[in-house]
């Protein structure tokens, strides 16, 4: 299988006059389809990874290549794109805006995109709605939802623009154990139904172990890296 | 074979009562011994539980069930393991403790890999599931065990597992032994090379081969 994503030689690190080394040397590679978790201590630098393989931030020196291409390369306008189109986030915090309603929200990515809705795009936005089990609070404004329905319409606002990766930083950190299980399933339905790859930093285990390979960061380095089968 | 298809028909009907008294007439006629037991009939009837369709809500019920008569016939057989150890005249060369590391509760391989450190004539501390960390370490420090074997069934595990066995290599004695082995490292054998154990374990002969340093060190 093809690698959609991989770092090398990545490297971190924060401050000029007293420098800290959050990110020592990673070396990896994410094949596309994959369903992968990230674990490690608070602190230990899985957070920053996420965020540097989202490009929402840079590494110090090293490479980190989507499809192929290595993002260095790519003007900031077309970084933006790249996030945008392949590149669907979900974070602890679902990060809706209160104004809007569910469907509004996820509908945003597409309308940053591409300007108007179209109607395909809104029955598609219905649709995702429909996958997460939220068809009938669509029009519910996000402060109406409950913990567990607003991460499940922060999963179809990833989804709206077709990403080939997921990033999820914690998304069950605020759950409790049966909406978790509830986000669990539907992060593996859409890997199955679309082949999304996902790499989903986590604490609770009963995700973690559910990968098909788990990576233990460890003081910036990787300290074990495992697969299922 | 034809045993194996009978033990998992029986298994399937969740029948204590007949899966017991079938294995015991297995052992007693000796149709069968504990080695040829474990390994062609209860640990492939463990792997290959499946669930039909119409038990599909309850798969984990029917699996602790089948897992819970398999742990019984296990413990039946322990007056054949001494039996077998008696007609082979073995020796008791060293001492090795069985165990599953925290939050792994999978431990009916581990419960039949200490008998076959027993029949190898090494005599075998099973401990079981889910080992508090702290009573691991401290335990084969005063212990002091030749080996010290961990069934990891869960990949998750794996994490624990190597954190384990690099703590065991600073707290218990130099010659001490560390032997891994159980589904987690079946299902991917590159897991094996990421802890650093001893041994990686898979078969009784496997168990025979690793002990018998030992022996010819201790005869």
């Amino acid at each position: 299988m093809n690698n959609i994503l991989e770092l090398k030689n990545i490297n971190k690190i924060y401050g000029s006059t007293i420098k800290t080394q959050v990110l020592n040397n990673i070396n990896l590679s994410f094949e596309s389809g994959s369903f992968n978790s990230i674990i490690g201590q608070s602190g230990s630098g899985k957070s920053t990874l996420l965020n540097i393989m989202g490009t929402l931030d840079k590494p110090s020196s090293g490479e980190v290549i989507i499809n192929g291409i290595n993002i260095a390369r790519m003007t900031k306008n077309r970084l933006s794109e790249i996030r945008n189109k392949s590149i669907g986030f979900v974070f602890q915090f679902h990060y809706l805006l209160p104004e809007f309603t569910a469907l509004e929200n996820v509908l945003l990515p597409y309308r940053i995109e591409n300007g108007a809705v179209t109607k395909e795009m809104r029955e598609k936005a219905v649709e995702y709605m429909r996958l997460v089990g939220l068809e009938k609070v669509i029009n519910n404004n996000s402060t109406k939802m409950s913990g567990g329905q607003q991460q499940r319409t922060a999963i179809a606002r990833a989804l709206i623009n077709n990403p080939q990766i997921i990033l999820a930083d914690e998304p069950t950190g605020n759950l409790d154990s049966n909406s978790t299980e509830t986000i669990y399933n539907l992060l593996r339905d859409i890997n199955e139904r679309y082949g999304t790859t996902f790499i989903i930093i986590t604490h609770d285990r009963h995700i973690a172990e559910k990968a098909d390979r788990i990576i233990e960061i460890t003081d910036g380095k990787i300290n074990l890296d495992i697969k299922k089968q | 074979m034809e045993y194996y298809e009978k033990f998992t028909e029986i298994l399937e009907k969740e029948n204590k009562k007949e899966a017991v008294e079938f294995v015991l007439e297995l052992l007693s006629s000796k149709k069968t011994d504990v080695v040829g037991l474990y390994t062609e009939i209860l640990t492939p009837a463990l792997n290959g539980m499946a669930c039909s369709l119409k038990d599909k809500r309850i798969c984990v019920w029917k699996e602790h069930v089948r897992t819970a008569i398999v742990r019984t016939v296990v413990e039946c057989c322990y007056p054949y393991v001494l039996e077998q150890l008696n007609r082979q005249e073995t020796k008791i060369y060293g001492k090795a403790v069985v165990l599953c590391p925290p939050q792994e509760h999978h431990d009916l391989g581990a419960r039949m890999v200490a008998d076959y450190f027993v029949l190898c004539g090494i005599d075998a501390v099973f401990v079981g599931s889910d080992t508090p960390y702290d009573d691991f370490i401290g335990a084969v420090d005063i212990i002091a065990p030749d080996f010290v074997a961990i069934s990891v069934s869960n990949f998750y595990n794996i994490i624990v597992t190597k954190k384990l066995v690099e703590d065991l290599r600073k707290k218990a004695p130099s010659n001490t032994r560390i032997i891994i082995g159980g589904s987690a490292f079946v299902a991917n054998s590159e897991n094996i090379s990421k802890i650093n154990a001893d041994y990686y374990a898979h078969t009784f002969e496997d168990i025979k081969s690793i002990t018998s340093v030992l022996k010819e060190g201790r005869e």
